[in-house]
């Protein structure tokens, strides 16, 4: 059978792979191969071996910070941020009266683009007229100002609440995985008389485990893209408090307009980023058929 | 036991509640500010408008370009969702079930395009897609958000073909169908939610995306709705309510897809149920 | 619970190919107004042959970031307009519109490195520099000498300031000079004048917050405008290596006395006098503060009168309230704007590419950009026409500052490396909260100078 069907295999795969040689492959050739020069607007590129990578390692506070910050993101999206959407499509699956007005609102910081998402917030958090402190001034404390974007103690915190509990993605990948279990597992279960709290944690969670992995996957790796709301709310700062990787590439490339230097940093985002993956292929066992 | 079980219940009732509010609030908080004046805006954005103001919405209109941007990125959003389903799901489907040479290589590949930041991709996509002859074209931006979408698009649907038991294809194949028969007439139908789901990501990622589009077009009659947005936003504009009403612009069709979308991956779902 | 998604897929399909094919129409005439100048050339040699008599007109291609509320917008509009109508037949313009000033610099960085110049370019924001280095641009100094009445409508200050090594890069559109507007009514009740010395000017501040008023607008996020302004009149009026300092290209050490002191004097101006969303806040959120009445005080161009009559932007009658003043000792921000260089590639497109910018700047062009959009004109021939002083008396009042002020200084978006442009926003809420002292956010400067490549 596998001889037989060779030939639909190449056709069913070709065009996925000239699509990625168009997008993707002819950047990563130009990624590479620069991430070794010397390379600037208005100048051709001069080969400089390792030294943007020597660089980064050893003497780039900024980079640092930008390397830690993308990593706590990811690890903060691809636990609690999986974990929220998880928990909620479980509780959506109870069908109970509001699933399907809950599903539908959970989605909609989803679907406004980041920009918008983060002009937004930008007014929400706003110190003097934005909605949150107008709430807290309501509470009685007038003068409350707090400046939640700039301020050191909170803008880490408001940056990534601008991502973190918006799982929606997650619980809709999941509950249509659920969907997916055979019903006839549900009901010997409840014949046997286990709880719900019990059907939900030993029948529904291990049928799970592939789309979490992938939810796992995908809501981590968005973390290493994660840039129209950071510039839109605190452009990176106070200080680097807020800077990621993918602005810290934006930032060298046309701001101090050093392309060589930025390819190198992309080079380091995605060999980070595939460690990433590899680490959670093995961790969920993805791949795998489930029965 | 029971006090843990009510404990529960109200923790329950209170998350949901939690992300209810979370998700609609600065929505609603939008919308009202849409309808201000300025000064509604900076001394009372909690209340209600005074009157709603739709010459907000009117502006809106006459400053962007709107309703040219829709048209473009219905099309690129309708068209951007179809091809990449289309050879993801081919992909996806080879992927998920069969084993064959270079299958690690090129899972390996494609799990890369997840990795790449797309600010180091602006330069080198550009000359590609100048090169393709694409520069300017609705279909270079059809192409290239195929592309964009295609890790998310392969992991939802190779991971939901997975769950299909492999005794449909064989019971299809004993029945004499050819592969792509199986492909299109058994596993396409029953594989509705995953392409639901991946449908919806995808159009969002069309809907939405503004770098590349503003990159790699030059003029009106191939750009999205996104750059809209921007108009608003140039180095000396004050005006919030108008950027707000534009904003609304923006947001309430993807809205309104999403929720028509949406009605296609219940019946999916549903569908989905029955093969088991 | 199939068939809807068959009906529906089917519909979705054959709109698609609707549209496909309407698009594919379109794309056969849309090419005529897009900017990919490299396509289009066979629908327009087909254009040609259709009437050969008359010569087909140069198509070149013109990014512009004035559009939509942009303050210049109008003005743009009017200036292809007027073009149009008098050269149409000899150019077309092919304008791209580019929404968002930070948007039109990344593209044209994007551009540059590719090599692909669109034929005419604002060299706004270093943008000139990377096109000088990559010798894509090319100078002025044939067409000027061909034609000195255009040369004498910008004037040689104008020119010099786009000069380096005796070539002309760039023609300038317009001057800025930038004082401050305030609320005559604030200033009124708090009993205080425009200062005359940062002593003063700080004792104003302390009054009108006694009086009940947030003294400045002030933002920090952005570029940091309005908030960078003062701080550009502090250095540059900080005696003879203060203003050298502001009046130099691309200054690579700031950790200099001046810089310090004036950081320190800003640290408090953002500490006490301004409103409780300054750091971080936009350019909207300051403008705001003072067309509403919030702030007494908001550091910006002539090209803000307009806004202050505007009834969704300021309260009613604001525009009667403000008033304008210079810095103190006497001192205004004074710029020649970058303005605009020829990337054309072609002797055809070059010469079209010159006749657009030559109409911009040229005496016509400078009359369109002031009635239209309050804008200061390179030339001291250009006077404001009767109406316009009717209606903006403030802006009577402006240029009437231009001639009396003496010591005069750029801003630092004209003179520093665009990262450092940029760097703003995140040093400031560091010198704010303490995690710098104005020592260590010199010297930060300086070393985000030196990255610069």
């Amino acid at each position: 059978m596998v001889r037989k069907n060779k030939g639909y295999i190449t056709l069913f795969l070709l065009p996925t792979v000239v699509l990625f040689i168009i997008v993707y492959a002819v950047s990563i050739v130009i990624l590479f191969g620069t991430s070794f020069t010397e390379w600037s607007s208005g100048r051709k590129p001069v080969f400089i071996g390792l030294a943007n990578y020597i660089q980064l390692f050893t003497d780039d506070s900024d980079f640092r910070k930008s390397f830690l910050n993308t990593g706590v993101w990811v690890l903060l999206q691809s636990t609690i941020h999986v974990a929220i959407g998880t928990v909620f499509a479980i509780i959506l699956n109870m069908k109970e009266f509001y699933w399907k007005f809950a599903r539908t609102v959970y989605m909609f910081p989803n679907i406004i683009s980041g920009a918008a998402v983060g002009m937004l917030f930008l007014c929400m958090l706003n110190p003097d007229f934005g909605a949150v402190n107008s709430i807290v001034r309501l509470f009685g404390n007038a003068d409350y100002a707090q400046n939640w974007f700039m301020d050191y103690t909170t803008a880490f915190f408001s940056v990534t609440m601008t991502w973190l509990p918006y799982a929606a993605v997650v619980t809709i990948l999941i509950l249509a995985e659920i969907a997916a279990i055979p019903e006839s597992l549900f009901e010997s279960a409840r014949i046997d008389g286990a709880s719900e709290l019990k059907i939900n944690f030993y029948i529904i969670l291990p049928m799970l485990r592939n789309i979490i992995g992938t939810c796992v996957i995908l809501a981590g790796t968005s973390m290493l893209q994660k840039m129209d709301i950071i510039m839109m709310t605190t452009g990176g700062g106070p200080g680097n408090e807020t800077m990621n990787l993918p602005i810290y590439i934006y930032k060298t490339a046309l701001m101090e307009n050093n392309f060589g230097y930025s390819n190198s940093v992309g080079v380091f985002l995605i060999g980070f980023g595939l460690v990433f993956v590899l680490l959670c292929r093995n961790l969920f066992r993805i791949g795998s058929s489930q029965n | 036991m029971r006090i843990l079980r009510k404990g529960l219940v109200v923790l329950k009732y209170a998350f949901v509640l939690l992300i209810i509010l979370l998700s609609l609030g600065p929505f609603l908080w939008v919308l009202m500010a849409s309808f201000k004046t300025n000064a509604e805006i900076l001394n009372n954005s909690l209340g209600w408008p005074k009157s709603f103001r739709f010459s907000n919405y009117v502006m809106a209109f006459k400053i962007a370009p709107l309703s040219r941007f829709y048209i473009n990125s219905v099309i690129v959003g309708i068209f951007g969702t179809l091809l990449n389903l289309l050879l993801l799901g081919m992909a996806g489907y080879v992927l998920a079930r069969f084993q064959f040479r270079f299958k690690n290589l090129l899972m390996g590949a494609f799990s890369l395009s997840l990795l790449i930041p797309g600010a180091a991709m602006l330069q080198p996509l550009y000359l590609t897609v100048n090169t393709l002859g694409l520069y300017d074209k609705v279909v270079g931006l059809i192409i290239v958000y195929a592309g964009f979408g295609l890790p998310v698009s392969l992991y939802i649907l190779s991971s939901y073909f997975l769950t299909i038991p492999k005794e449909m294809e064989e019971s299809a194949y004993l029945d004499g169908a050819s592969f792509i028969q199986t492909f299109f007439r058994i596993i396409l139908p029953i594989s509705k939610p995953g392409f639901g789901t991946a449908g919806v990501m995808q159009f969002l990622l069309c809907w939405n995306e503004f770098q590349f589009a503003i990159i790699l077009t030059t003029g009106n009659q191939s750009r999205t709705l996104p750059l809209a947005l921007y108009y608003f936003k140039s180095q000396f504009a004050s005006d919030y309510g108008v950027m707000f009403a534009a904003t609304m612009v923006v947001i309430i069709p993807s809205i309104l897809v999403y929720i028509l979308l949406q009605k296609q991956v219940v019946s999916g779902l549903a569908a989905g149920a029955v093969k088991g | 619970m199939r068939k809807p998604l068959f009906k529906t897929s089917f519909t979705l399909a054959s709109t698609l190919i609707l549209a496909l094919s309407i698009s594919a129409c379109g794309s056969q005439n849309s090419s005529e107004n897009s900017g990919a100048a490299a396509t289009v050339a066979p629908t327009a040699s087909g254009q040609a042959s259709d009437t050969p008599a008359a010569k087909a007109p140069v198509k070149i291609s013109y990014l512009t970031f004035r559009v939509g509320t942009h303050a210049s917008a109008k003005l743009e509009e009017e200036q292809i307009k007027q073009f149009n109508a008098k050269y149409g037949k000899e150019v077309e313009v092919v304008v791209e519109e580019i929404p968002s000033d930070s948007a039109y610099e990344d593209k044209l960085k994007i551009l540059a490195v590719s090599g692909d110049v669109p034929d005419v370019v604002m060299g706004k924001n270093g943008i000139n520099d990377i096109l000088i280095k990559g010798n894509l641009v090319t100078p002025f100094n044939d067409y000027l000498d061909k034609d000195p009445e255009w040369k004498a409508a910008v004037g040689e200050a104008a020119l010099a300031a786009n000069t380096r090594d005796g070539k002309v890069w760039s023609i300038s559109d317009q001057k800025q000079n930038i004082g401050y507007f305030y609320n005559k009514e604030m200033f009124e009740k708090a009993g205080i004048q425009p200062a005359q010395t940062w002593d003063e000017f700080m004792s104003n501040n302390e009054k009108l917050k006694a009086a009940g008023f947030v003294p400045l607008a002030l933002m920090t996020g952005e570029n940091a405008w309005t908030t960078n302004l003062i701080l550009a009149a502090l250095v540059g009026t900080n005696g003879e290596a203060g203003n050298t300092f502001m009046n130099t290209l691309h200054p690579t050490d700031f950790n200099t006395p001046e810089m310090i002191q004036a950081l320190n004097m800003m640290k408090t101006m953002l500490e006490k006098y301004t409103t409780k969303d300054a750091l971080g806040a936009g350019y909207a959120n300051a403008a705001n503060a003072f067309s509403q009445n919030k702030a007494a005080m908001i550091a910006n161009g002539p090209w803000m009168i307009g806004d202050f009559s505007d009834p969704t932007k300021s309260s009613a009658d604001f525009d009667k309230k403000v008033g304008v003043a210079a810095y103190p000792n006497n001192s205004l921000i004074s710029t020649y704007e970058v303005g605009y260089m020829i990337g054309a590639k072609t002797p055809e497109t070059r010469d079209a590419a010159e006749k657009f910018i030559r109409f911009k700047t040229g005496i016509e062009g400078q009359t369109i950009a002031l009635e239209y959009g309050n804008v200061m004109p390179v030339s001291n021939e250009i006077q404001p026409s009767d109406a316009l002083k009717q209606k903006y008396p403030l802006f009577v009042e402006s240029i009437k500052l231009a001639q009396q002020t003496q010591v005069h200084y750029q801003s630092f978006d004209s003179i520093v490396y665009p990262n450092i442009t940029d760097a703003w926003k995140s040093l400031y809420p560091k010198l704010v909260f303490g995690q710098s002292t104005a020592e260590e956010i010199a010297k930060e400067l300086t070393k985000i100078a030196a990255k610069h490549k």
